[in-house]
């Protein structure tokens, strides 16, 4: 019970966390609250083997990144929501500017394949090449190699966006 | 929007993500309890349920092999046999591969091979399935026939079973010639990535 109960706090802790990896990963809400959902199933599951000798978000992004592939390898829809929670698809009610940045941002960045997903989530969470590394399993050099690619391919696509307006 | 641009506009977007509440620690229980379908498990069902019927038809055959008097419809026989055995086999085996694959235990990279390895064996074996499945179909007719006590399937055609199966065989044959080029071009950028992932 105990064990569970620690498991909740690190979950509302960092479910932020889970939220952005979902929402990297797949397109509609459904599916970023079937994915969200999953992830916090198979934390759960990795939890009692979780010893602790990483840090918490460290195992978080590893155990979340692997599941998005899982998910988007197994067929589609496979997993379908029944317990009951708002999954938010706007996160700027408020703020039309900030919410259109938020959508090109993410328009952008699905574009990538899903190696380049993964890399370019953690840089912008702000990990260094280091810590990419250690949840990836990339090399540092590799890590660093890529991300310089990512960023070329990043710049090619909004530079040809931008041409378009 | 520049680089930079996208990294403090990531940096905002995740300030105002940090205070959305999402899930309560009641929705953490019904989660952890697994209170939801998983779908998976289902097309997996479905595919058990597959096999079975094809096992059945397999055995059904063999134990009627007698009936198939020709060199033709002992080969027929044989073939269908195989194909009824092999190819649920094979799928049972290769859903069985990316079912079995734990998340929790590897890096990005170790995942992502082997579900891309995994994905790339399946979508081949279901592309080798497609004309496998046309022979298995042409040759199921006259063997099915035998088994039922017709006369012989040959010597039974008349013109307008002759042109209803030309058709039923063009059909077949652009629809499986579509489906093989998807699943090739599928089977492909499993390909790439795996490329990508020995970079």
């Amino acid at each position: 019970m105990q064990e569970t109960d620690d498991f909740a706090k690190t979950i509302l802790k960092h479910q932020a966390l889970l939220f952005k990896v979902s929402r990297i990963y797949v397109d509609n809400t459904e599916d970023q609250k079937d994915l969200f959902q999953e992830i916090v199933f198979q934390l759960y599951k990795s939890f009692q083997n979780f010893k602790g000798n990483s840090k918490v978000t460290t195992w978080m992004y590893r155990v979340a990144m692997n599941t998005a592939i899982a998910f988007l390898n197994k067929s589609k829809r496979q997993v379908t929501t029944i317990t009951d929670f708002d999954f938010p698809e706007i996160i700027d009610e408020k703020d039309h500017a900030a919410q259109e940045q938020t959508d090109l941002m993410y328009q952008y960045i699905k574009k990538l394949n899903v190696i380049e997903k993964g890399i370019i989530l953690l840089y912008l969470e702000g990990k260094n090449h280091e810590e990419i590394s250690e949840i990836t399993g990339f090399t540092k050099t590799n890590v660093g190699t890529r991300i310089g690619r990512i960023k070329q391919k990043l710049k090619e696509t909004i530079r040809k966006k931008e041409s378009w307006k | 929007m520049e680089i930079e641009e996208l990294k403090s506009n990531w940096e905002a977007m995740s300030k105002r993500v940090e205070h959305l509440e999402i899930l309560n620690k009641k929705n953490i229980m019904e989660i952890t309890k697994q209170r939801y379908k998983n779908k998976f498990n289902h097309i997996f069902k479905y595919e058990f349920i597959g096999s079975v019927v094809c096992y059945i038809a397999a055995i059904v055959i063999m134990l009627n092999f007698n009936k198939l008097s020709t060199p033709l419809l002992i080969t027929c026989g044989i073939f269908v046999c195989l194909f009824l055995i092999v190819v649920p086999f094979l799928t049972i085996r290769n859903l069985n591969k990316i079912k079995t694959i734990r998340v929790g235990e590897s890096d990005y990279k170790t995942t992502l091979k082997r579900f891309e390895k995994a994905k790339r064996l399946m979508l081949k074996t279901q592309q080798l399935a497609i004309p496998a499945g046309i022979i298995g179909f042409l040759a199921s007719l006259p063997v099915f026939n035998a088994l039922i006590g017709n006369k012989d399937f040959i010597e039974n055609f008349d013109t307008s079973r002759i042109i209803s199966f030309t058709i039923a065989l063009i059909f077949m044959f652009l629809f499986s010639r579509w489906g093989y080029k998807k699943y090739e071009q599928i089977a492909d950028s499993a390909g790439n990535i795996l490329k990508d992932l020995e970079e």
